[in-house]
C-alpha cells in the first residue's frame, strides 16, 4: 500500500498548540508528528493487548510508575 | 514502512569502491538486536557459544526419540529416574550430561552407554563411526518441527549406529 | 514494496554489478531470505567446528533466524529492506522509528531511525580461517545507505542509531563515521552509536571517517 490518502483532522485550540509544539521540539512537519504518533500508538497498544505493562522510570529517583492506557 | 520512497540517489562508483574496500578490512556489521532477542549475549558481550555437534546430536537423539515415543518430558524423567530438569537439559543440548545422566538415557533409550561416553567426550578413544553419524543426523534433523518420515529414518540411523 | 537499482562490487574480479534495494519488504521476504541463508550457516558452523576455529573468530550472526522477525513487519514503525543480485538476497536490514530517540546533546530527544537488525548473506562472509573471501562486498554500506537515506525521508535529518556486536564497532566508527557513545547497560553493555545529521552528510557526500 503504498499510495498516500489525505485526510482533514479537527482539533482544538490546545490539541493544535500541543502539536505545534511537538513540531518546532522534534524538527517535524505537522504529519511526521502524527505518523509518529500513530506508530508509537501501535507499537504500546500490541504490547498492552498481549498482556504486557508499560512503565516510566526515574533512574535518578528509582521510581517506577505503570503507564495506563484506555 | 517508509514516507516517502526516495532511495534513487545513488552514490557514485568512486563512492562505493572508497567505501566497499573499507568495509572489507572489518570483520562484521552485526548490530546487537537480533543477538540480543535469541538470547545470545553474555556477560561479556560476546554471543553465547552455539553447542558443540556432539551435544547437539544427543540433544535431538533425546528429543526426537521421546517424541517417537510420544512421551512427555516429564514422562522421559520418570521412565529413565532421572529429574524433569535434567530431562530437559539433556534435550537443550547447552551443556554435555554428566555420565549418570547418559546412563540414564542410555537404558530408556536403549542404545549403547559407551558409545554415549565415547560421542560426548568422556572417554577419549575417538569413535570414527559414532562421529560420522553424529554429524550425519545432525545435519539431518535441524529442524525442530514434528518428525516426520525423513527424522524418523536419521532418528533411526544414528540409533543403529549407538546400538550395542 | 518499491525497487531501486543500485550497485555492488563483485569480489573476484573487482567488478561493479547491478543490484536491487527493496524497501519495506514484507514478512514471507524474509522467510525466503532465511530460507537461502540458513543452509549455508549451517555448513559454515560445521566447518568452523570440524577445522577448530577459535570461538572468537566465528561469525557472530552464525546462528540469526529472520524468519523470527518477520511478524515485526505488521507494525507500521518497523520497515525491511533487503538488497538482491541475480535474484538472491544478499543482505537484509530492520529498522525501528519510534524505538529509540536521539541521545547526541544537540538533537537529544528527536526521533532517529533504529537499525534493529541487519546482516549480510552468509556467502558474502569473509572467515578468514577459513579462507573464505565472500562473492560480494559493499552490502553492509550499502544497507547503512539506506537506512540514512530512510532518516531524511522521515525528516529525521539523518540521524541513525544501533548497538553494535563487538566485531562490527570498527565498521560502524569508523566506515560509517558514527560516535560512540559507551556501552549500554540496558542493552546487554553493548556499545550504542549514533550518527548526527553532520555526520549523516558526511557519510553521504564523501564516505566514513577513515
Amino acid at each position: 500500500m503504498r499510495g498516500k490518502r489525505t485526510m482533514t483532522l479537527n482539533l482544538t485550540q490546545v490539541e493544535m498548540e500541543a502539536l505545534d509544539e511537538l513540531t518546532k521540539r522534534k524538527e517535524l512537519s505537522k504529519t511526521a508528528v502524527i505518523r509518529q504518533a500513530l506508530r508509537l500508538y501501535q507499537a504500546v497498544d500490541a504490547r498492552l493487548e498481549s498482556g504486557e505493562k508499560l512503565f516510566f522510570e526515574d533512574e535518578l529517583a528509582k521510581t517506577k510508575v505503570e503507564v495506563f492506557m484506555l | 514502512m517508509t514516507t516517502n520512497t526516495k532511495y534513487d540517489d545513488l552514490p557514485s562508483h568512486e563512492w562505493l569502491r572508497r567505501m566497499a574496500k573499507l568495509e572489507d578490512r572489518c570483520s562484521s556489521v552485526s548490530v546487537g538486536g537480533l543477538a540480543e532477542k535469541l538470547g545470545m549475549l553474555g556477560s561479556q558481550q560476546l554471543p553465547a557459544l552455539p553447542p558443540k555437534l556432539e551435544a547437539k546430536a544427543l540433544a535431538k537423539l533425546v528429543e526426537f526419540s521421546r517424541r517417537k515415543k510420544r512421551w512427555s518430558v516429564e514422562d522421559l524423567a520418570s521412565r529413565s529416574g532421572l529429574t524433569p530438569a535434567e530431562a530437559l537439559d539433556a534435550e537443550e543440548g547447552d551443556t554435555l550430561p554428566e555420565p549418570r545422566v547418559l546412563f540414564a538415557l542410555s537404558e530408556v533409550l536403549k542404545v549403547s552407554y559407551d558409545k554415549l561416553l565415547r560421542l560426548t567426550g568422556y572417554v577419549t578413544k575417538r569413535d570414527q563411526t559414532v562421529e560420522t553419524a553424529a554429524i550425519r543426523f545432525a545435519a539431518r534433523s535441524e529442524s525442530m518441527e514434528r518428525l516426520n518420515s525423513e527424522e524418523e529414518k536419521a532418528l533411526h540411523e544414528f540409533i543403529r549406529a549407538l546400538a550395542e | 514494496m518499491s525497487e531501486y537499482p543500485i550497485a555492488i562490487i563483485r569480489r573476484e574480479d573487482d567488478v561493479v554489478v547491478k543490484a536491487t534495494l527493496h524497501d519495506s519488504v514484507k514478512p514471507e521476504d524474509l522467510l525466503l531470505v532465511e530460507e537461502a541463508w540458513n543452509p549455508m550457516r549451517f555448513g559454515l558452523h560445521k566447518k568452523l567446528l570440524v577445522e577448530n576455529v577459535d570461538r572468537a573468530d566465528w561469525p557472530e550472526s552464525l546462528h540469526w533466524d529472520w524468519s523470527k522477525k518477520a511478524h515485526q513487519l505488521q507494525f507500521l514503525q518497523a520497515t525491511g529492506f533487503g538488497i538482491t543480485c541475480e535474484g538472491a538476497w544478499e543482505g537484509a536490514m530492520l529498522t525501528l522509528t519510534v524505538a529509540h530517540t536521539a541521545r547526541l546533546t544537540k538533537d537529544k530527544g528527536k526521533p532517529l531511525v533504529y537499525i534493529d537488525y541487519i546482516e549480510i548473506a552468509p556467502w558474502n562472509w569473509s572467515v578468514s580461517p577459513l579462507g573464505l573471501t565472500g562473492r560480494h562486498k559493499g552490502i553492509g554500506t550499502i544497507l547503512f545507505r539506506a537506512a540514512v537515506q530512510q532518516s531524511l525521508n522521515e525528516e529525521f535529518s539523518g540521524r541513525v542509531g544501533l548497538h553494535a556486536l563487538p566485531q562490527a564497532i570498527t565498521f560502524y566508527q569508523d566506515v560509517c563515521g558514527m560516535t560512540d557513545l559507551g556501552h549500554d547497560p540496558k542493552k546487554e553493555n553493548l556499545l550504542y552509536f549514533e550518527l548526527s545529521r553532520e555526520q549523516a552528510r558526511k557519510f553521504l557526500d564523501v564516505g566514513g571517517a577513515t
